[in-house]
């Protein structure tokens, strides 16, 4: 190519090069404001929200590759948390407008975070299953059909647990209180875990 | 847990179904009416009110029985019906709530009432002496009641029904049977009447009175007797047991049908035997049924209302006891305020006590009239009303106790004469509605009387509702409701969702429903947004409105809230974290981070570097990968060809790798093994072929690698070697140089060996003059820094003195918390009387008066004591010098004729003396008696002086004027009538 080496890029790899050459389709994109669109629902789609756009008017396959190549881009650019410089001086390797450059960087730099946790959260997917959600109810129970009255409070516990496979796994169990302050407890235990991992 | 949950509904259901439950739950209830409307219910039954007698809470089951002693109660009771017995053991296991109601009407009504009993009596009588005595005098004169009333009726029926045989007669349909007449009998007598169609009784030949009674027949006797007897029995069963009271005892209504019943048939029986035609026992019936109905009115106040059981006597004596000025037994505080009277006689004392007595009510009636929003002036007393004042009074009881009927009156009393009186009558007339017994109409309201008016207050003051706590929805707070909606909700028996008539959202049993959550982004101003060029720009144009960025809609509240709590959770635990670790490091929280991050990391990398080891290190692109991993923890630096993508094509393609082996799964278990083995064998062979190749691989590059270190060493050997030699040459160089002229160069080296060495020692002593401030400085500075370091510990110290001290007092505030919302629990626990202050203040002013009676009672007590004693030795000194003076002259007598005449006139004197004494007694007594027959013509005249004549003339003038202007007016009509 030029000889300019990409900063997203580390290490001689020839075929990666070919994929950025691809940018170069945004410049076939006229306005600014629908390339901010474009790149916004790039990363929508990377944020796992799905928003149709309609650029039917340059071609569905160009539109297509273009939109790959951009995520790509995006996500490696996140993964290196490369800076504003670095970001331009690779769409200027992949010749890429200066106006559209501008566009791009910008999008990508106001949503850095939102991706960068996106990203963290895809990464975390290597583990083995994670709780992702839990409800719960509170439920009373007066009577059974055998003892006239119970009156025992039992708590309706929902997990929601990714195994990060085909679904989502729904956990339901009714705790006793002291079955839940055993939980409870252990669940304190995980997170001071977690806090001490987290920075 | 849903089927539990069922069952608890069943059970309830069950419970329901079951009326004896059911039952002493509504007496439950009912009990807590009476407390509650104990003035609705007194309006129709005087002897609620009353303090004397009847236990309010038991009133509404045995109205006629509860009399104040509750033992007697209890004996009648069991006699009379299952029903109660069960009332009894609520009784009995709530005696406080009976006794408390009881106290609480009669506290509540008692001073109003006593004093102005005490005001139209004229003194202080203590009610409650009276009441055992007036309950046993009650029950007799109710036994009276009953037995009177069915002697009554009984009389009546005989006495018509004796009379209309007598005066109609009537042959009774067996008249034949009895007269039995013969041929020859016939034969014998003479017919008499129109052509002789009539025989008289001579044709009978049966027995006289046989006959005699057969020519009775109308009306029935029997029939009569029957229904009287029967019909007053129902009459009196229902005023006891009050058969429709929103109970739906069906015994009781049988009980009360088969009376009747009881009734007709003796009737159908009679028409039966032959002894009567229908029309005789109608007549019959109606008689009794008239008598009965009649005499029991005669001696009950009312036949089918709530006080039909309720003597006429037992009335009156309620009544007397309430407006009487005749009492015929006089309390003991009545007797000393006569004997008092007897002494003094002093009538402008006497009318003193009693305005005082009468101002304690009116404080009461004033207090109570400014509590209802009636503006009266400070100074004002009853007997200062006028008409308007009265009028707004009236007005505003009335507004109280019925708003709908005095809804239409207007707020002040109108100027027009007609209107004046039109809204007066209204106003007499919803009073006289409320149970107003005396008599009243508009002149009463038009021109007050001080006792009229006095009376009407206290009156309508009885009949004001008990403002209950009634506190709206303003004042009912979240938690109220919330429990409201609980215990409702847990009283209401379950249906499944899908029947008709249930209130229930359906799914409100499942947990099927599921909050899910969807990440936001919520748009901030703050130095990121100045900071990052783009994201206005973001925020502005690509970024959706909050309820569109979940993917459901349903979502948009959970995601919200978890937004907010992982944001407020976070905060929370850092605060935690700086405040258990943090603190204790003693470093900046930036520099803690910074810290922690750095360690973190490492030992991320650690544990990924250990687990690369352990795992199969063969697979160089799970390396590559987890590589990558610690490239994505923020240093950025891994060396690798795969990125974040390739990586997921790696994952994918090994799935792929995977996927075919699953259609094959329909094949038989044996021979999928079988392939399964081979491939393992294929794989082994394959593996280790390249774990062979790997090792040559290896063990080459690691010879390689040796022969290139040897090279290495050698080539830096030799790299050495050539410096050596540069060096050696150049100094041999130089060498030669200087040997040309040798004696100058040694000149010239020792010339400058000397410069050097002066200029060595010169500078040796600057350095000493230099070095010697250094030091101190060093010194001094190491000293501050020893300083420093101290300070920083004990602040350290001090910083965890004072954390410990925050947390001492962090624990101290939230058990003060505890603390105060169990006392607010307390309080809001307990019962929010908004009233109480008006009776408390009303109590205050009682106790009060009380207070002042005792005072004068007890200063009047003493009066009386002295006087007493006064007396004593008064009539003991007499006596003495009597004694004396009889002695003297007797002493005297034996010796003189003088002393004998002087003993008899002496004896004369006293026997005198004596009669003067009883005629002063008779003298004192009959000035007590037109004392008080002053006082009572005092009073009627009082009464009497009702229309006020000037006041009456005053305003027949204003409307004769009225009338004068409107003939006026429709002279002038007519006038212009007749000029058109």
């Amino acid at each position: 190519m030029t000889g300019n080496k990409y900063h997203s890029i580390q290490g001689a790899s020839n075929q990666q090069e070919l994929l950025y050459g691809d940018l170069k389709l945004v410049n076939s994109i006229t306005g600014q404001n629908l390339v901010q669109t474009l790149i916004h629902s790039v990363i929508d789609h990377i944020c796992g929200r799905t928003i149709p756009v309609d650029f039917s008017i340059y071609g569905l396959q160009t539109i297509r590759t273009l939109f790959e190549r951009l995520a790509v881009f995006v996500s490696r650019v996140v993964g290196r948390e490369l800076k504003r410089e670095q970001i331009v001086e690779d769409l200027k390797t992949a010749a890429v407008q200066d106006d559209s450059i501008n566009t791009i960087a910008d999008a990508i730099v106001s949503r850095y975070q939102d991706i960068k946790r996106e990203l963290t959260e895809k990464l975390s997917s290597i583990s083995s299953s994670s709780l992702t959600d839990f409800d719960w109810k509170m439920n009373l129970i007066l009577s059974s059909d055998k003892i006239n009255s119970v009156n025992e409070n039992v708590l309706m516990l929902n997990l929601t647990i990714d195994h990060h496979e085909e679904k989502k796994e729904q956990l339901l169990v009714e705790l006793s209180k002291k079955d839940l302050d055993q939980l409870l407890s252990q669940f304190e235990q995980i997170n001071s875990v977690v806090q001490s991992l987290k920075i | 847990m849903v089927e539990g949950s069922e069952s608890t509904d069943n059970s309830n259901n069950e419970n329901v179904g079951n009326s004896c439950i059911n039952d002493s739950n509504n007496n439950s209830i009912v009990v807590n009416n009476n407390e509650n409307n104990n003035n609705i219910n007194s309006s129709q039954n005087p002897m609620i009110n009353n303090n004397i007698d009847i236990d309010s809470s038991v009133k509404d089951f045995m109205k006629p029985i509860s009399i104040k002693n509750e033992d007697n109660n209890l004996k009648n009771s069991v006699e009379l019906k299952p029903v109660y017995k069960q009332h009894q053991q609520q009784q009995k296991q709530n005696p406080e709530t009976c006794k408390n109601c009881h106290n609480r009407i009669s506290n509540n009504n008692n001073n109003l009432k006593n004093n102005t009993n005490n005001g139209n009596m004229g003194y202080d009588s203590s009610s409650d002496n009276h009441t055992p005595f007036l309950s046993l005098d009650i029950r007799r004169r109710y036994r009276v009641a009953i037995v009177l009333g069915l002697i009554q009726s009984f009389g009546l029926t005989l006495l018509l029904v004796a009379v209309i045989k007598c005066f109609i007669g009537g042959l009774r349909p067996n008249f034949l049977v009895r007269c039995k007449p013969t041929p020859e009998s016939l034969a014998r007598a003479t017919p008499v009447g129109f052509n002789q169609l009539y025989y008289s009784k001579e044709v009978c030949t049966g027995d006289e009175a046989d006959i005699l009674d057969g020519m009775a027949a109308y009306p029935s006797g029997h029939a009569g007797l029957a229904a009287c007897g029967l019909v007053f029995l129902a009459l009196f069963l229902h005023a006891r047991l009050k058969t429709f009271n929103n109970r739906g005892h069906l015994f009781i209504y049988v009980m009360i049908l088969m009376c009747i019943c009881g009734a007709v048939l003796v009737g159908v029986s009679r028409i039966v035997d032959y002894r009567h035609t229908f029309g005789n026992v109608l007549l019959g019936w109606t008689i009794g049924v008239i008598c009965s109905l009649s005499t029991y009115r005669l001696n009950y106040l009312s036949l089918f209302g709530h006080d039909n059981h309720i003597s006429v006597a037992h009335y009156w004596v309620w009544y007397w006891k309430q407006y009487s000025t005749n009492t015929t037994t006089e309390p003991q505080s009545v007797k000393i305020a006569r004997h008092l009277n007897d002494f003094n006689s002093n009538k402008q004392s006497y009318s003193n006590r009693n305005r005082f007595k009468m101002d304690e009510a009116d404080g009461i009636i004033l207090l109570t009239l400014r509590d209802l929003g009636c503006e009266l002036g400070d100074e004002i007393t009853i007997k200062d009303f006028d008409a308007e004042i009265v009028y707004k009074a009236c007005l505003a009881y009335l507004r109280v106790i019925n708003e709908a009927k005095v809804a239409n009156l207007t707020a002040t009393i109108p100027k027009n004469m007609s209107a004046r009186v039109n809204s007066c009558s209204v106003l007499a007339a919803t009073i006289r509605e409320t149970g107003y017994r005396a008599e009243l109409s508009y002149h009463n309201l038009l021109y007050p009387n001080i006792n009229d008016v006095r009376r009407i207050f206290v009156f309508l003051g009885q009949h004001l509702p008990k403002k209950e706590v009634v506190e709206g929805d303003s004042t009912a707070s979240l938690k109220d409701l919330i429990c409201n909606h609980l215990a409702s909700s847990i009283k209401e028996s379950w249906m499944p969702y899908f029947c008709p008539f249930t209130k229930r959202i359906p799914g409100n049993y499942s947990t099927a429903k599921l909050f899910t959550v969807a990440p936001l982004k919520i748009p901030a101003r703050g130095r990121q947004l100045k900071l990052t060029p783009g994201l206005e720009d973001f925020y502005i144009k690509h970024l959706r409105p909050i309820n569109q960025q979940p993917n459901r809609t349903d979502d948009v509240a959970p995601s919200v809230f978890e937004y907010n709590l992982s944001i407020y959770a976070e905060a929370q635990e850092r605060e935690n974290e700086w405040n258990t670790k943090g603190s204790q490091s003693g470093l900046n929280p930036l520099e803690y981070k910074k810290n922690k991050s750095k360690t973190i990391l490492s030992k991320m990398n650690d544990s990924i570097r250990s687990a690369m080891v352990d795992g199969s290190s063969a697979d160089s692109r799970r390396n590559n990968t987890f590589d990558h991993v610690i490239g994505q923890f923020g240093m950025g630096s891994a060396d690798d060809d795969y990125g974040q993508f390739a990586r997921k094509k790696a994952f994918t393609n090994e799935e792929v790798a995977s996927e075919p082996i699953e259609p094959k799964a329909k094949e038989t278990e044996e021979e999928r093994q079988q392939k399964q083995q081979e491939e393992i064998d294929q794989l082994q062979s394959v593996l280790e072929e390249l774990a062979n190749r790997m090792a040559n691989a290896t063990s080459e590059m690691d010879d390689w690698i040796q022969q290139i270190r040897q090279l290495e060493a050698q080539i830096n050997e030799e790299d050495r070697k050539r410096a050596e030699l540069e060096k050696e040459y150049k100094v041999k160089k130089k060498t030669f140089g200087l040997l040309e002229n040798a004696e100058e160069n040694f000149a010239k080296l020792q010339e400058l060996c000397q410069q050097t060495s002066a200029s060595l020692i010169e500078m040796s002593g600057e350095w000493e003059k230099v070095r010697r401030p250094i030091i101190e400085k060093y010194r001094q500075l190491k000293d501050e820094k020893a300083n420093q370091s101290d300070e920083a510990k004990s602040k350290v110290e001090r910083i965890k003195e004072i954390r410990a001290l925050i947390k001492k007092m962090i624990a101290d505030i939230r058990a003060k918390e505890e603390l105060f919302t169990q006392l607010q629990d307390t309080y809001k626990a307990m019962p929010k009387d908004t009233n109480r202050s008006m009776y408390t203040r009303r109590i205050i002013e009682s106790v009060k008066n009380i207070k002042k009676q005792k005072e004068d009672i007890d200063r009047i007590l003493l009066d009386t004591r002295t006087l007493q004693k006064e007396i004593n030795t008064i009539t003991d000194t007499a006596v003495r010098t009597f004694d004396a003076v009889k002695d003297m002259l007797y002493a005297d007598a034996k010796k003189d004729q003088t002393a004998k005449t002087a003993i008899k006139s002496f004896a004369v004197i006293d026997e005198k003396f004596q009669t003067l004494l009883t005629a002063i007694d008779e003298t004192g007594t009959y000035q007590n008696n037109i004392f008080t027959l002053t006082s009572k013509i005092d009073y009627i005249s009082q009464k009497t002086n009702t229309l006020n004549t000037d006041r009456v003339l005053n305003d027949l003038k204003t409307i004769k004027a009225e009338n004068q202007t409107l003939i006026a007016q429709v002279k002038s009509k007519m006038a212009s009538a007749g000029s058109n």
